[in-house]
């Protein structure tokens, strides 16, 4: 039931060819190749390589499931996005639905599972997730309700089902939030909410409680080794990786603002009507919210759920239940909606200074900057079943004709629907008047895409021109004149080969000295720096809108033309407004050596690329002397060189350091050195937690195997 | 008493939030604000009793519940 009014949407946001990319999305039209990218901890094809353990959390593969089975079996990218839409879409309503059913599994809460659990599909704060469809947050929301489902029953029944433990490990295998921390901080706050009243009440009414918690000892021992083939890699490099936020960021005082900005709207009185949602307000070209803020009928709307509650809760408090369990769940939810509203507002008044006070003085707290998005889940959430169950209490209570109860019913249907009615709108995905992340990719830049791909040497670097602009939000931005607005560049979604922009993923300067020189037109300049730094072409992409900052630099036309009479750039193919240039020079290979003169030395003989994170390089073992061995990926500690020697020997080149302004260099006497093996050491965090992971898996199937045989032998005796 | 408190609590929440769909429909934010914040209040100060109120009931039952089952043990033995 709760499903059906979801099977159109998909066909409307689909239409016509659009798909949804840009912005956040993170959307890859090559699903199969970014996946395979996961599995690695650096990243080779953006700029000149990234650490991906920071910025890709390996939980990200799990979620990229749907997209890449169905590539499998589809070639039409837009029927495998409309497909995985839909799954997402419909998740949090699949969990409430679980939930309410596990819980009030009576026919007389029929009327309450399908009113919360489309609510839960059917709400503002999941629509806004959509503008960037965002399945970090859509796990995050379904996880939820299956997480309370299956606490509930370890902590609450009496005989303790092994089963639960392991559905709680494996409901964050699969609904891992991207294992992105800061968007489990309403979970989190669920959970402990949960555990603490627990422990109240189970003291307070004279329990024992050790065996209970150290069940959740296992839990949490059980889920950390299923998940640890993302948790070992995240503590691994959680220290440095925290630290380089914060600094990348502007520090915590820019956060603190953000904040503010953030919550500034989150009042009780809107958290109340399930509004405040930062991007809501002061936006006069936002899709809808306009009329929810101004309109007095909307207005009127948006205060029922509250309402509902309210009176509810006067007219029967949780008294109604005689089951001492259900009881608890009720007021559970109580307790998380007073301590929801809290959390929610962030540093909005009158309780944001406790929000600021653990900001600044709760280490590791800063994680949860943007306090609407991390924690308004634990409003929604019992404002979604709370509303739900108090409805379905006066229906059954006060109404006694079937025939009305029924008409009440899809009425109250028809309300969530047409209250929600964005959802079956193309619009909501314009953020702007001019971009939109409902977009039909251009089929030129579909054609670029092939030609990047099938005719350009694995080792290519496209430096794309011009720059991405500055000028809309004071970050580089990707923009086109078709709708398309990104912090990620188009290509990057679209190929695996190195994309290069003066983006936020370091070597900037770098990369501005060399769109300076495409700027001015000069080809020495732009030769010096782009040869050592492997820049293989240029993509100049004539459609990009400029902001008005930007707009007033020398025309787009001026740009062209000056690209195009540079002796440096020879043009290779031109499609629409995409031209591809490729770079006349002597590019330096990905592995080199160069003397103490700085001439090229002959003592590597080949190099070969095992895998983004190793490469094993032959080298002269006849050579002498001091060299220096550049590896052009962007400088990081991790890179370990090893040495092997012709006496069987093996040891670590030590004196590592940065040149040419990006790369890694180690200096080496080259004596008796056959092969050096390249290694990113932190690939190893992954190995090490796959196999935990793995081996944890292999476990959890066998118990299943075995609680199952005993199962059937039971019941065949 | 415990739930009485409860209920006039809801009560008087239920009155302040319907002050603040007047003052939101008058487009009076910072009065719907105050009156969302009296909501608030009163919310938690309802809870807070209704759960010290289930609390005290549940330990009661159990209570009863007990003697119940220890009265019935006795019975039982001494037949």
């Amino acid at each position: 039931m709760i499903v059906i009014p979801t099977f159109f949407i998909p066909f409307i946001w689909f239409s016509q060819g659009y798909q949804l990319f840009g912005h956040d999305i993170g959307y890859h039209f090559n699903t199969i190749q970014y996946c395979s990218s996961l599995l690695y901890a650096w990243n080779p094809s953006i700029n000149f390589g990234v650490d991906w353990g920071i910025q890709a959390p390996k939980a990200l593969l799990l979620l990229q499931i749907p997209d890449c089975v169905l590539s499998g079996f589809l070639s039409n990218s837009l029927l495998i996005q409309l497909i995985t839409s839909w799954i997402w879409l419909v998740l949090p309503g699949i969990g409430m639905f679980f939930l309410l059913h596990g819980l009030f599994p009576e026919k007389k809460y029929r009327f309450f599972r399908i009113f919360s659990g489309l609510f839960a599909i059917f709400n503002f704060f999941v629509l806004q997730g959509w503008q960037i469809v965002e399945k970090t947050k859509f796990s995050v929301l379904a996880s939820l309700p299956l997480l309370v489902l299956f606490l509930y029953n370890i902590l609450l029944e009496k005989k303790i089902n092994a089963k639960y433990i392991i559905l709680i490990a494996l409901l964050f295998f699969f609904l891992n939030g991207g294992g992105l921390i800061p968007l489990f901080g309403g979970l989190l706050v669920a959970l402990t909410v949960f555990i603490v009243y627990w422990l109240i009440r189970s003291l307070k009414l004279g329990m024992t409680v050790w065996k209970k918690l150290g069940i959740l000892l296992i839990v949490f021992v059980v889920t950390f080794f299923v998940n640890a083939y993302t948790i070992v890699p995240t503590i691994g490099n959680f220290i440095s990786a925290f630290q380089n936020v914060v600094t990348y960021a502007g520090g915590e005082k820019n956060f603190i603002a953000w904040e503010h900005d953030i919550s500034k709207n989150a009042s009780l009185v809107n958290l109340f009507r399930l509004e405040g949602i930062p991007d809501w307000y002061g936006n006069p070209a936002h899709p809808y919210a306009n009329q929810f803020i101004l309109k007095r009928t909307y207005i009127a709307l948006s205060f029922i759920p509250i309402l509902i509650i309210l009176f509810g809760a006067l007219m029967f408090g949780v008294h109604y239940e005689n089951d001492e369990k259900r009881k608890f769940f009720l007021l559970y939810l109580w307790l998380l909606l007073v301590i929801g509203f809290i959390v929610a507002g962030g540093t909005h008044p009158p309780f944001g200074f406790l929000y600021a006070f653990a900001m600044k003085h709760i280490p590791g707290f800063i994680v949860f900057r943007s306090s609407f998005y991390k924690f308004a889940q634990v409003v929604w959430f019992p404002m979604i079943i709370l509303s739900g169950y108090y409805l379905n209490l006066l229906l059954s209570e006060h109404v006694s004709n079937k025939i009305v109860r029924k008409i009440f019913v899809g009425f109250c249907i028809l309300v969530i629907l047409g209250y929600h009615y964005p959802f079956f709108s193309k619009t909501v995905f314009q953020f702007t008047t001019v971009f939109s992340t409902r977009l039909r990719l251009p089929a030129y830049a579909t054609d670029m895409q092939r030609v990047i791909d099938s005719e350009m040497p694995t080792y290519s670097r496209v430096l794309i021109y011009p720059p991405l602009d500055m000028g809309y939000i004071g970050t580089p931005l990707d923009t086109y004149t078709w709708g398309y607005y990104s912090l990620d560049a188009l290509q990057r979604m679209q190929t695996n080969k190195t994309i290069v922009a003066n983006d936020l993923y370091g070597a900037q300067p770098l990369i501005e000295i060399m769109q300076q020189a495409l700027h001015d037109g000069n080809s020495d300049d732009f030769l010096r720096v782009a040869t050592t730094s492997g820049i293989t072409h240029v993509l100049w992409r004539g459609d990009v809108k400029r902001s008005e900052a930007m707009n007033r630099d020398i025309p787009l036309s001026e740009m062209e033309q000056r690209l195009a009479s540079m002796s440096a750039l020879k043009m290779e193919v031109q499609l629409g407004p995409w031209t591809l240039y490729q770079v006349d020079g002597p590019i330096k290979p990905t592995i080199y050596a160069i003397d103490e003169q700085g001439t090229t030395s002959s003592f590597i003989t080949s190099f070969k690329k095992v895998n983004p994170t190793l490469y094993t390089v032959s080298t002269e073992s006849t050579h002498s002397g001091m060299l220096q061995l550049v590896f052009n990926q962007q400088f990081n500690n991790g890179w370990q060189a090893r040495a092997n020697t012709t006496d069987g020997k093996s040891f670590i080149l030590q004196d590592h350091s940065m040149i040419n302004g990006f790369a890694n260099m180690w200096k080496i006497d080259a004596v008796n050195i056959y092969s050096i093996t390249l290694e990113y050491m932190p690939q190893r965090y992954f190995y090490y937690g796959l196999v935990i992971s793995i081996t944890s898996l292999i476990g959890i199937a066998i118990y299943f195997v075995k609680t199952r045989k005993k199962h059937i032998i039971r019941k065949g005796k | 008493m415990v739930e009485k408190i409860s209920r006039l609590s809801f009560f008087f929440a239920l009155l302040s939030i319907l002050v603040a769909l007047i003052f939101s429909l008058l487009r009076n934010t910072t009065l719907a604000e105050h009156a969302g914040v009296v909501t608030y209040i009163c919310m938690v100060l309802g809870v807070v009793t209704m759960v010290v109120d289930e609390l005290r009931t549940t330990h009661i039952s159990i209570k009863e519940d007990k003697k119940h089952s220890h009265k019935q043990t006795m019975r039982r033995r001494s037949v």
